[in-house]
């Protein structure tokens, strides 16, 4: 139970709740734990309750009627998805599937209900939780909107090397995924590879995307 | 050699898309399903994984930096 309090206190709604309250809260919340490769949320389907990324990775995508995928976001370190369904009663907006093994946080619409009569300061933490909600959703429509396929993967690349040298690990990524991330096909990625080392930001070494320029790349990004 | 693509044999059902879509002899049909060949002629296109149906092959790329 201790090490549940403590979890639930990484989870964006609570992380600003006074000492006693966790404790109060946690008998609302239950633990989902699944596998990676696993959809735990499929598009349009009803599921009243929104879920916490505890531990682990997961994304969440939208299909398009001719089978393509977009990763609209990644989902991690106590950061919630469904959100929608428990405030306006309607149906998942995204799918969910586990990137990695992937301990959740549910709860319910009705319990919610209950936390928010009783505790006030999570209505504000939630209400800071969509503002930057809202400004994600944004600054991601813009890049759809304003920037090209080749500037969005120079984005991309950038920012994973940055993951992959603060965490001191490799990033492994095919070209299906990174077109899903940044909306576009596999074959549009590889153009777009290939033009990015044409114009001196990367060299593609076999399964190496190797950044040469930063300064080139983070140029092109338009960052 | 280089880095081959990688195979889940799982998925695998050996329809023989990715043998046909292979340039350069890195994927063979292989006891009702496929294997991956270890070839220089690998230049990582990616096409294998494109047409794979059941996603069974992926070619991973690994993002990394020369600079420090």
């Amino acid at each position: 139970m201790a090490a549940k309090i403590e979890l639930l206190k990484t989870a964006c709604y609570f992380s600003k709740l006074d000492v006693a309250s966790p404790g109060d809260i946690s008998r609302f919340i239950f633990e989902k734990k699944l596998p990676a490769g696993e959809t735990i949320l499929w598009e349009g389907e009803k599921d009243e309750a929104v879920y916490f990324a505890i531990s682990g990775l997961l994304k969440l995508f939208a299909t398009s009627e001719e089978g393509r995928e977009f990763t609209v976001r990644i989902v991690f370190g106590g950061d919630s998805f469904n959100d929608a369904t428990i405030f306006d009663n309607g149906t998942s907006i995204l799918s969910a599937m586990t990137m990695s093994p992937v301990l959740l946080y549910g709860l319910r619409r009705q319990d919610l209900g209950e936390i928010l009569r009783t505790h006030s300061e999570v209505n504000s933490r939630i209400a800071e939780v969509f503002a930057g909600r809202e400004r994600y959703y944004v600054k991601l429509a813009e890049e759809l909107v304003f920037k090209s396929v080749t500037s969005r993967l120079a984005r991309f690349l950038m920012e994973r090397e940055k993951l992959a040298r603060a965490g001191n690990e490799d990033i492994r990524v095919t070209q299906q995924e990174m077109a899903s991330m940044i909306g576009t096909v596999r074959e549009i990625v590889s153009r777009s590879l290939r033009e990015l080392e044409t114009m001196s930001a990367i060299s593609l070494r076999h399964n190496q995307i190797v950044i040469t320029d930063r300064n080139r790349l983070s140029e092109l990004s338009g960052v | 050699m280089p880095v081959m693509p990688e195979l889940d044999i799982e998925l695998c059902t050996g329809c023989g898309l990715c043998v046909a879509a292979c340039h350069g002899g890195g994927i063979i049909q292989h006891k009702g399903k496929v294997k991956i060949v270890e070839t220089e002629n690998c230049d990582f296109c990616g096409v294998c994984e494109a047409v794979c149906p059941q996603f069974a092959i992926k070619c991973i790329f690994c993002i990394t930096s020369c600079e420090d």
